[in-house]
């Protein structure tokens, strides 16, 4: 992509994954209202669901992405020094990246049901 | 050299910031809030899923004013964040786009957080009543 539509794709991905986190995190919420009594067993169990953890490794893809959108915005903004710049953005793709590898682990670790 | 008839403003009453601006900072500093907290989140989700102690043990962690503050301050940054981005959707498709909407939406999701935050302020820092 040219660099003049490169904005433009910014602009689009950060809304699609700001809808995806929205609705991720929208059924969490109504997920813990209906679960009062929540118990480890259940609880386990949401995250063996195939289903679940596609939406969820999804999930950390969009929060990389939204995220890393958002703050670059933020920091060209604010800091105008190339090398801080730099630097700055650096350290913030690395923790991302973590993050993500990490997300992944967390639900990698848990055997698979399918229904 | 510094011109003594320069036109200085630092009657901090005189200077305005319109509510759409108060509501876009604050989206862009609970994003920026949001951020610090992933580490957090992940550790949640790591931590209840790895054993039933755990799990249980997040129960405990309930009953530490410092954890439900720390958990008050998430929740109040992410509820803001998501109203106001909803609200910044609506404007990208053009809803509510004029001066005028612009205002009244501003104000519509200011005061709707503030009294969200507050209730779950109430309800987690002083009603909370732990028991196991
Ligand atoms: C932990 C999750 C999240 C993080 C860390 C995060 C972070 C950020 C950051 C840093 C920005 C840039 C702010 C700016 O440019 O002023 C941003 C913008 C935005 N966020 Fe989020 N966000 C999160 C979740 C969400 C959710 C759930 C929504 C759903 C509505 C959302 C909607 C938006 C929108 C629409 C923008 C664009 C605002 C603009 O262009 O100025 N975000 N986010």
């Amino acid at each position: 992509m040219s660099t003049n539509t490169k904005g433009l794709r910014d602009w689009i991905i950060q809304r699609v994954s700001a809808i995806y986190l929205g609705l991720y995190a929208t059924f969490l919420f109504v997920y813990l209202i209906v679960h009062p009594d929540l118990t480890y067993q259940v609880w386990q169990n949401l995250f063996t669901l195939f289903w679940f953890r596609v939406a969820s490794i999804l999930l950390f893809g969009c929060l990389v992405l939204h995220t890393w959108i958002g703050l670059w915005t933020v920091i060209t903004d604010y800091i105008k020094l190339p090398i801080i710049r730099m630097i700055v953005q650096l350290l913030i793709i690395f923790s991302l990246i973590i993050f993500f590898i990490w997300g992944i682990e967390i639900v990698w670790g848990i055997p698979l049901t399918w229904i | 050299m510094v011109n003594k008839e320069r036109p200085v403003n630092l009657k901090l009453t005189s200077i305005h910031f319109p509510m759409p601006a108060i509501t876009s900072i604050l989206h862009r500093i609970t994003g920026v809030v949001l951020f610090f907290f992933i580490p957090f989140l992940l550790w949640l989700t790591w931590y209840s899923l790895s054993s039933e102690q755990s799990f249980n043990n997040i129960k405990t962690f309930m009953s530490l004013f410092s954890f439900r503050f720390f958990l008050w301050v998430f929740i109040s940054a992410l509820f803001y964040h998501i109203v106001a981005g909803i609200r910044h959707l609506f404007m990208d498709i053009h809803i509510g786009e004029t001066l005028k909407g612009g205002r009244y939406s501003a104000w519509f999701i200011f005061i709707l957080s503030a009294v969200v935050i507050i209730l779950l302020g109430i309800y987690l820092l002083i009603g909370f009543n732990f028991t196991l």
